[in-house]
């Protein structure tokens, strides 16, 4: 006779093998202020915000169905609060993090609360739009964008030259952040809940899940997150000006990084920031030529690879190195013996 | 201030003009075409090089732009939007957010970032007194203008066979497609339709205010602002949203002209807060 056992399981053998694998890849980035100079230290952290864009951006558009043209509201007004913190308020940049959180969910509340009225592709529109009136106010405001012209953040002097490991460690704990919470969030009743909003909203609805409830709060959230990132951003790029860190092009990156690895999965926007940053180092120097190509690549994998680089592999081989559903595994043990 | 005021109304014909195409395509389609602003802008620049070639006014060429943007409009339609429809509100917006980026870069390559205008002659300094206000007679052309587009496409919508495919598609499309509607033909029909006015309101952009490449998604802006102001589905409710749009945006400029665009987008999310359907919103419906 043979017994059967049942297990349900998320892990599979391959993602098991991975874990092993990443953590030793996360150990190897860790150390990497200790020997690596200052150059690649500032590429490497250009990698992880957009490691970190990508991901929130299809924690949006790939798990729940909001599709926000806008994010790049939070970026500066992360960044903003960041700039008022450390240089006018003088306190420390531990604060200014702490508060970009604090501000930007907080701002986040009612844009959602306008936004949220606007349906299907019109809210897109109108996040672009919230997006620009932040820009608008802040250029308009004379101790924020004094003179027209950006500002330094003049703490970083403070910090010498271990602002580039600091900024490192920030966007790489940022990043390891983001992802591990991606795939708990996923991993929970409230990563089913969205997960379902994004296969059928109104199936979703229909069996329970408050889907708008689930979508405003996962709003909030990235909206937090991604001033936080904002807050990271101006501690890399020095200085702040409302038509940089407002900017368009924000979102644009945060597409490309999406479209290029995969939308709804989170191995995709990891391996789409990393495409994507190799693609700019190595192009961007053709300057509006560069656009064009990014355009024409964005419309030809929406159209032809919808699922994109690990939509095709996970499509071809099957494997799930962040594995977030459950699986019934059977295992049967041909007996006899007993 | 009255001054201000008398010109942020005409005003709102230029922006009723911009915003009858984003109308019509999203009514038929139910798509948002986030490349509207720079395709309005596109025909600027083909008014611009038709301009170069015929030594013609822009006005008198305004029939040939808008006949080139339809056809261009046919073609993007059938050749890349089409494919991306039926699968959710995700395609539509990545695929003219790409487009958007094309146009832009590609205007910027072949024209430089220098700002062009186009020449219409005298009658962009005419003016003429109406009581206690001063007028050009170039807006006030463009006001007409709108209310002669609007009502020509009112009268489309309502008494061809073209115009009765279009709402069959807009209300119901499965059951319009039993009916035996050519949905990709008509669908890229309803965006040549949409494209010649972008043609119209892209030459009366260049004859108003001197372009660059990178102007187009603010265009986007205020026509999706005034469809929203005006209310969804709703043609002349979009002019009574360009109108609101455009009084803001010249009452905010007289105060200061830093606060020109934002007036316009306070004003838009005010009456998202306490009107979201908008003056004379009815559910979304041609």
């Amino acid at each position: 006779m043979t017994t059967t056992q049942y297990a349900i399981r998320s892990a599979t053998p391959a993602s098991r093998r991975f874990t092993v694998v990443a953590l030793l890849a996360l150990a190897g980035l860790a150390t990497v202020p200790m020997w690596s100079s200052n150059g690649l230290m500032v590429s490497l952290t250009e990698l992880l915000i957009l490691v970190v864009i990508g991901q929130l951006w299809n924690l949006l558009a790939g798990y729940a169905g909001i599709y926000s043209f806008g994010q790049q509201a939070y970026i500066g007004i992360g960044g903003y609060t960041m700039l008022v913190v450390a240089d006018q308020l003088d306190l420390d940049i531990w604060v200014g993090l702490v508060l970009a959180i604090v501000v930007s969910g907080l701002i986040a509340i009612p844009s959602a609360w306008l936004l949220f009225r606007l349906r299907g592709g019109y809210f897109a529109v109108g996040t672009w739009v919230l997006a620009e009136t932040y820009r608008l106010i802040v250029k308009n405001n004379e101790t924020l964008y004094p003179s027209g012209t950006p500002q330094p953040l003049r703490s970083l002097a403070g910090l010498g030259e271990s602002r580039f490991a600091i900024t490192f460690w920030l966007s790489f704990a940022l990043a390891v952040g983001v992802i591990l919470g991606v795939y708990f969030l996923m991993r929970s009743r409230t990563g089913l809940a969205l997960r379902a909003i994004r296969d059928n909203e109104m199936a979703a609805s229909t069996a329970g899940v408050a889907v708008r409830r689930t979508q405003i709060m996962l709003y909030l959230a990235v909206g937090a997150v991604t001033g936080l990132t904002g807050a990271v951003f101006l501690l890399k790029a020095v200085s702040i000006s409302p038509d940089s860190f407002f900017s368009i092009d924000w979102t644009a990156q945060m597409l490309m990084i999406v479209m290029i690895g995969g939308l709804g999965t989170i191995e995709g926007p990891v391996v789409g920031a990393a495409v994507f940053f190799l693609l700019r180092e190595n192009l961007a120097d053709l300057g509006s030529l560069w656009f064009i190509i990014l355009g024409v690549v964005l419309i030809v994998i929406m159209i032809r690879a919808p699922r994109g680089i690990w939509g095709l592999v996970r499509a071809r081989t099957g494997v799930e190195l962040l594995p977030v559903r459950k699986r019934l595994e059977m295992t049967t043990t041909p007996g006899g013996q007993s | 201030m009255a001054d201000a005021i008398a010109q942020g109304v005409l005003l709102g014909g230029f922006y009723a003009l911009l915003a009858a195409g984003l109308t019509l395509v999203f009514g038929v389609m139910k798509v948002v075409n986030l490349a509207h602003g720079d395709l309005t802008v596109l025909a600027s620049y083909v008014a611009l090089v038709l301009i170069g070639i015929t030594g013609l006014n822009p006005l008198a060429l305004m029939p040939v732009v808008a006949l080139i943007m339809g056809l261009i409009g046919y073609a993007l339609q059938r050749g890349v939007i089409n494919f991306t429809l039926g699968q959710g509100l995700l395609p539509p917006l990545v695929v003219t957010f790409g487009i958007s980026i094309i146009i832009q870069n590609g205007l910027l390559e072949l024209f430089t970032a220098d700002s062009q205008g186009l020449d219409a002659g005298p009658i962009e300094l005419a003016s003429i007194d109406i009581g206690p206000v001063t007028v050009g007679w170039f807006p006030l052309l463009t006001f007409a203008l709108a209310v002669v587009v609007l009502a020509a496409l009112h009268l489309l919508l309502r008494h061809t066979g073209l115009g009765r495919a279009f709402r069959a598609l807009s209300d119901d499309l499965p059951t319009a497609q039993l009916m035996g509607i050519s949905t990709r033909h008509l669908f890229a029909m309803s965006m040549g339709v949409a494209m010649m006015v972008m043609g119209v309101a892209g030459v009366i952009l260049g004859i108003r205010a001197q372009v660059v490449p990178s102007i187009g998604p603010s265009f986007l802006i205020y026509a999706f602002e005034s469809v929203i102001i005006g209310g969804l589905g709703s043609l002349w409710g979009t002019l009574a949203g360009g109108v609101v749009l455009g009084v803001a945006q010249n009452v905010g400029a007289f105060f200061d002209p830093g606060w020109s665009e934002l007036a316009g987008h306070l004003v838009f999310l005010a009456i998202l807060a306490f009107r979201p359907r908008g003056l004379f919103g009815r559910p979304e419906a041609l």
